[in-house]
């Protein structure tokens, strides 16, 4: 595990009958906000008083395929760095460009071939975590996360599903985790019947870089 | 002790905030900023946290902590006051400093934003230098 990970430990203090599948997502900030995410962490049956740990690592890696199914291998990205899909006398690859991201926060992926679109895809501890579809030659990816996740309660989700707005805003817990190297997120709420409480969601344990 | 106004401000946003705000509510997200001081010897002292609700109002409607220091306490946010009084502060929470290893933290627990669609954030935001660069 690299230095820069931050653990998280998800607690279930709920009083939770339903057997509710949590989400855990982050917002392209390159992108409007709510309009899409992809579940990028989902936690199913996680029982009262369990726990499941996670790891939150800093860095990503991205990856394209093309338009003729064929994926390329998942590198590794640090914020400011560029990625261009080419074609090469092996075929279609993803290099590192020779121009960087246009901002140091971010990472971008270009479709830099002549004909064909691709998709791009950032994952972020090996887990689907952006993509970006359907981008024509001369288009281009822009990937920007701010250190905070989301989280709450969804059901009938699986990891990497595309979430559309109207799930996105039922979400709305953020957790901030700059300078956090370790910390318990603990799940409240919930219960049978009308007297059901909202789910809440906070920290405890927290360890600080 | 003398003080000096550090240039090492904090500007965060909130993650619903929108580059270009909405033409009905909530226009906007929550932009809270911090500006810490610091004594003759750089050392930080305390900083000023303002916290600006723009759910209701177009241009924000701002809460102002001041001389928050070290002292390990969770200070509400105050509901500004107004003339004539509105409720157009929606947000609910409390700030604290805490000590870093590199940097003072600033936490946040706080809610806000429309009556249905309450929003939380919890955690840290981010930091001001323990001691003074400049």
């Amino acid at each position: 595990m690299a230095l820069s990970d931050i653990k998280l430990n998800f607690i279930n203090r709920s009083s939770d009958v339903n057997n509710s599948t949590v989400v855990v997502f982050q917002q392209n900030v390159a992108e409007s906000f709510g309009e899409i995410a992809i579940a990028w962490k989902v936690i199913e049956n996680c029982g009262r008083l369990d726990n499941h740990p996670f790891t939150y690592p800093l860095n990503f890696q991205i990856a394209a395929s093309d338009s003729y199914g064929n994926y390329t291998p998942r590198l590794d990205a640090v914020d400011g760095m560029a990625y261009e899909m080419v074609k090469d006398t092996s075929g279609d690859v993803l290099t590192v460009a020779s121009v960087p991201a246009t901002s140091s926060a971010e990472v971008e992926v270009r479709n830099n071939l002549t004909q064909g679109a691709i998709n791009a895809n950032i994952y972020r501890s090996g887990r689907l975590l952006a993509a970006k579809t359907n981008m024509a030659p001369g288009q281009k990816a822009v990937f920007q996360f701010h250190p905070r996740i989301y989280i709450g309660v969804v059901n009938q989700i699986v990891e990497s599903d595309v979430m559309d707005s109207a799930v996105i805003k039922t979400i709305n817990t953020e957790l901030n985790l700059f300078g956090i190297s370790s910390a318990d997120i603990v799940m409240t709420g919930g219960g049978p019947g009308p007297g059901s409480l909202p789910f809440e969601f906070h920290l405890e344990n927290i360890n600080t870089m | 002790m003398s003080q000096e106004i550090s240039t090492n401000e904090l500007k965060w946003h909130s993650g619903d905030w929108r580059k270009v705000p909405m033409k009905q509510e909530p226009y906007n997200g929550l932009e809270i900023t911090g500006v810490p001081t610091y004594d003759d010897e750089h050392k930080f002292v305390s900083a000023t946290i303002t916290v600006k609700d723009f759910t209701k109002a177009p241009k924000g409607l701002a809460s102002t902590m001041e001389d928050v220091t070290l002292a390990d306490e969770w200070v509400n946010i105050p509901v500004p006051v107004t003339s004539p009084p509105s409720d157009d502060f929606t947000v609910d929470g409390a700030i604290k400093l805490r000590v870093g290893s590199n940097e003072i933290l600033l936490r946040v627990k706080l809610a806000y934003g429309p009556e249905k669609m309450q929003r939380q954030e919890i955690g840290f935001i981010g930091g001001f230098p323990s001691v003074s660069p400049a």
